[in-house]
């Protein structure tokens, strides 16, 4: 097997996926709550009324048929109105995508670039003070629930000594006005506008940090583990033995094979990263896609939920295909399978 | 029929040297001591809470808001409910929940995963792409899905995390089974005529069971969790049943003044939390498995 | 006798430990001469692959170590091996785990070019004659298709291919003496036999010398010119194989001879009763003292190495008795 149709396997892998969530949504939106076009005119409706919106929205067609539709209408970019904005759902849900990415973005960033070298450093002093302080900060992360890590960073940070906003993206006073990407720390660094990156940033630190936390932990105690296996291998010993430098033995012949394990948990952990956004967006007023759903669970706006669920799932499916990506790439093994001899 | 001397008899031997073993990892035993204090407290929550009539619908408003203090260890909430009662009461619906979901999930789970592991083939291969397409789905967005089509209630939320929470096991069991499964004492088993369901639950089954408990174990943790992110979001047990997610989503509105009303229940949660994994790490490494 | 290519004197090797000082190794002397092949053989435990550690500078941390190394006849000075974690020139050790010795994640080439890159001679040269010369060493250890090699990664290949890896490893060095722990013991015994010929091969063919670490006499019959007996940390006995063979001086290479299964169908050997002595207790005499049946007052004192012939040394009081021994035994 080649990377090539390992790639190509994955991607079947994750179109099925797609299938299996769009079909899952399906009934779960069509089937469940009974009758769409009643919920949607409400009890005062007459029967008559009814039948006139069934027809028009196909609800009379076989459900294979109405799947069908529905599919074609998702590829279109029709998610359906939403019954409180009386907008394109996709149209509500994209102007308030960016935040969440922005979000979603800069804990994963966190993650990568203080997760694993301080799982890494760990490792490098093991058993020693380092280790148990970090030991101490890992399992903290991993068992404190990340709304109430919001909180307890706000009553520090917010309150207590008054350093960091607590609520927003950007404070009221910094002009801002959503291009190119919506996310202002990208924007205020891609158009060198200094005031806003800044305001911007020191409103994201908190949040990214709350949403980081638990899968930081994660990610950092497995980086740990593995090196330490690592360390422990022949192979390390004889490449060592050979004269190769400190350097490369720890930045390419023994990080590359620690990186498998928290690769695998990096898939893992964005499902997490993604439900618990929603939770640190309501904690810290952030204006992501959490309000909206909030909202919208709330009204039963059921075509608001359906398409927050679905753009959830489709941005977790394709993170999964790169991880895997990624993962073909570290993991010989993976991509061109087991066929030794001896 | 004929015995098979199966490897878990090594493992049987000396319960005691195990215990010691066991009572040698700090943490570990820290962990068992908060689920066993926890666990206890809640059984005990109708004798043991200070104001055990003030589950229900009850409010006092004149004693609303008060910081904690000898009558009240945790203060009082907005309606004049002491906090103390109400996170005993709470952890009520913690276990609850984790309960369901877990009674329902890991054996249907285990079962799955038995089934794909032992007979391979078509049944494999379905059974698998089925996990991995759940597996694939974003477990809060499913619960979102389910609980809003429904109607939200603590009853909905336990049923959408039972129905992803199978996955897991079917994957883990799937995998040791196929390893398990090539060793020399089931093939004995199979040659000596032994029965399917004798294999797969007498032979294969305890082999792997240390394994499952511990996946439990640190699971039970991370359903507590999750639980209680529905229940801050509102989408867990309704009011006035006392539940902590709930308790610090209401007391994060009156942050920072009356801040005992959404610290406590946070730190309840937490600990319960930190119990579990605690417990669920030193058993992982007790019985030396790996576990993600 | 050649000139001496490697030679070791008086190695003493002490672990410190929660119940005081082992001391594993009790001045251990070997010489290697240039291309020639020189085995060391004693049961597991006994130090002969701690020896090796010594040289290859791979002593573990807690380790202390004292004597002294002489290279062509340059004296090493202590901070260059024993746990210098840097490797001797010259001097190249064959791994011998072929299933974990190679890094699972790199492709062979890409190993191959690491190791290149730290040596002086390989370092500077051009990528396509760099592969040319991978591609030559891949064939010295008779490995074809050698551009298909590069290009795996380890788990692609047999033992025996990865085997030959390690080897090849060891030759792009372009060592003067290849050291080998139990070469091949980790595969199959036709494997081995094809290994064992292989670095044998070498060795006449490049001009190597070969330090030969192994707990099988047979092996260490057939394929050296000379043997270190060690046994508890010392080295007790040391002889040209075929004479060590043929009359041995030392009462535990004795019994070591009778321990081989025989061929001729009269049933295994008889064995050594006992164990190596621990390494904690601190011994004035000789160390097999509790296995030898010659065992006498004498042996409460620690005998010298004497030389019975110019070529030989052996460490014991009796040693003339036991070869009188053995010749009765052969008589008989």
């Amino acid at each position: 097997m080649t990377y090539l149709s390992y790639i190509a396997n994955k991607l079947g892998l994750a179109l099925l996926t797609l299938f299996g969530l769009s079909l899952i949504i399906f009934l779960i939106s069509h089937v469940i709550p009974g009758d769409p076009a009643r919920l949607e005119l409400g009890p005062l409706a007459t029967q008559a009324q009814v039948l006139n919106l069934r027809r028009e929205l196909g609800l009379n067609l076989p459900l294979p048929v109405q799947y069908g539709n529905y599919l074609w209408g998702l590829l279109h970019g029709n998610f359906g109105i939403s019954l409180v904005t009386q907008h394109n759902v996709w149209h509500d849900i994209a102007t308030r995508l960016p935040a969440t990415l922005e979000l979603v973005l800069a804990a994963t960033l966190l993650i990568l670039v203080i997760g694993v070298p301080l799982g890494a450093l760990a490792a490098r002093y093991q058993n020693s003070w380092i280790d148990g302080l970090f030991r101490l900060l890992s399992i903290g992360g991993v068992v404190t629930p990340s709304f109430f890590a919001g909180i307890l960073l706000q009553i520090v940070f917010g309150y207590f000594l008054n350093v960091l906003p607590v609520s927003g993206e950007v404070a009221l006073g910094v002009p801002y006005s959503g291009h190119p990407t919506g996310m202002p720390v990208l924007d205020g660094l891609l158009r060198g506008n200094w005031p806003l990156f800044l305001n911007a940033l020191r409103h994201l630190i908190l949040p990214a940090v709350s949403l980081a936390l638990a899968d930081l932990g994660q990610v950092a105690r497995i980086t740990r583990a593995s090196m330490i296996d690592v360390s422990r291998k022949e192979y390390v010993r004889a490449q060592r033995s050979y004269g190769l430098s400190d350097a490369s033995m720890t930045f390419k012949y023994m990080l590359k094979p620690s990186f498998i394990p928290s690769l695998t948990l990096l898939g893992l952990a964005f499902a997490s990263l993604l439900g618990n956004a929603f939770l640190v967006e309501l904690v810290f007023s952030w204006p992501g896609i959490a309000s909206y759903a909030a909202k919208a669970i709330l009204q039963k706006d059921i075509n608001a939920v359906m398409g927050v669920v679905l753009v959830f799932g489709v941005f977790f499916v394709v993170t999964n295909f790169l991880v895997d990506i990624l993962a073909g790439y570290v993991n010989p093994r993976l991509r061109l399978g087991t066929q030794a001899e001896g | 029929m004929t015995a098979v001397p199966t490897p878990r008899g090594a493992r049987r031997t000396g319960e005691h040297p195990g215990w010691y073993r066991f009572r040698k990892n700090r943490p570990a035993l820290i962990g068992l001591g908060l689920v066993l204090l926890i666990g206890l407290a809640t059984l005990l929550a109708p004798w043991i809470a200070p104001y055990p009539h003030q589950i229900g619908p009850f409010v006092n408003f004149s004693a609303a808001n008060q910081p904690p203090s000898w009558a009240h260890l945790m203060g009082t909430d907005t309606a004049g409910r002491d906090v103390l009662t109400r996170v005993l009461f709470g952890y009520r619906t913690s276990f609850l929940l984790m309960l369901v979901v877990l009674g329902i999930g890991v054996p249907l789970g285990v079962l799955l995963g038995l089934a794909a592991g032992y007979f391979g083939g078509w049944t494999e291969a379905i059974l698998m792409r089925l996990t991995d397409v759940f597996l694939a789905l974003p477990p809060l967005a499913v619960v979102l899905a389910v609980t809003s089509a429904l109607a939200p209630s603590l009853g909905t939320a336990m049923l959408a995390l039972a129905a992803l929470w199978w996955t897991w096991y079917a994957r883990l069991v799937h995998g040791l089974v196929r390893s398990i499964k090539k060793e020399d004492f089931i093939l004995a088993a199979r040659r000596s005529g032994a029965s399917t369901g004798h294999i797969l639950f007498r032979e294969i089954l305890p082999n792997i069971i240390s394994t499952i408990a511990v996946k439990i174990t640190l699971d039970a943790g991370f359903v507590i969790l999750l639980g209680a992110g529905l229940s801050f979001l509102g989408l867990g047990a309704r009011p006035p049943t006392p539940d902590l997610g709930t308790m610090v989503a209401d007391g994060a509105n009156y942050l920072p003044e009356m801040w005992w009303e959404a610290i406590f229940p946070g730190f309840a949660i937490l600990v319960l939390i930190l119990g579990f994994n605690l417990l669920g790490d030193g058993l992982r490494d007790y019985f030396d498995v790996e576990v993600l | 006798m050649a000139e001496a290519l490697l030679e070791l004197e008086g190695l003493r090797v002490e672990f410190r430990g929660p119940r005081g000082i082992s001391r594993v190794l009790d001045g251990v002397s070997l010489r290697v001469a240039a291309g020639e092949r020189v085995a060391v053989v004693g049961e597991t435990g006994c130090g002969k692959s701690l020896t090796v550690l010594a040289i290859l500078g791979l002593l573990p941390q807690g380790a202390r170590f004292r004597g002294r190394l002489r290279l062509l006849g340059r004296e090493v000075p202590a901070a260059e091996w024993g746990r210098s974690k840097r490797p001797l020139p010259g001097v190249a050790m064959v791994f011998q785990q072929p299933m974990s010795s190679l890094n699972p994640v790199f492709t062979v080439g890409d190993q191959l070019r690491a190791v290149a890159r730290t040596l002086p001679h390989l370092r500077a040269l051009p990528a396509p004659r760099l592969r040319a010369r991978l591609l030559e060493v891949l064939s010295a250890v008779q490995l074809a298709d050698g551009d298909r090699i590069l290009r795996s990664y380890p788990f692609q290949l047999s033992g025996g291919m990865r085997q030959r890896i390690l080897i090849a490893l060891a030759l792009l060095k372009e060592p003067k003496l290849l050291i080998a722990d139990e070469p091949g013991t980790a595969l199959d015994v036709t494997l081995q036999a094809e290994i064992l010929g292989l670095l044998d091969h070498l060795v006449r063919t490049q001009q190597l010398a070969l330090l030969h670490i192994t707990h099988n006499l047979g092996v260490a019959r057939a394929t050296t010119d000379r043997v270190y007996v060690m046994y508890a940390g010392s080295v007790v006995e040391e002889a040209a194989a075929e004479q060590l063979f043929s009359s041995p001086l030392h009462p535990y290479t004795a019994g070591l001879m009778r321990s081989v299964p025989r061929l001729d169908g009269s049933g295994f050997g008889e064995g050594i009763d006992g164990t190596l002595p621990s390494y904690l207790e601190v011994d004035l005499g000789c160390r097999f003292r509790q296995r030898c049946t010659f065992r006498d007052s004498r042996c409460e004192e620690k005998p010298e190495l004497s030389s019975p012939s110019p070529e030989r040394r052996v460490a014991c009081h009796h040693w003339e008795l036991v070869r009188a021994a053995a010749a009765l035994e052969e008589r008989v």
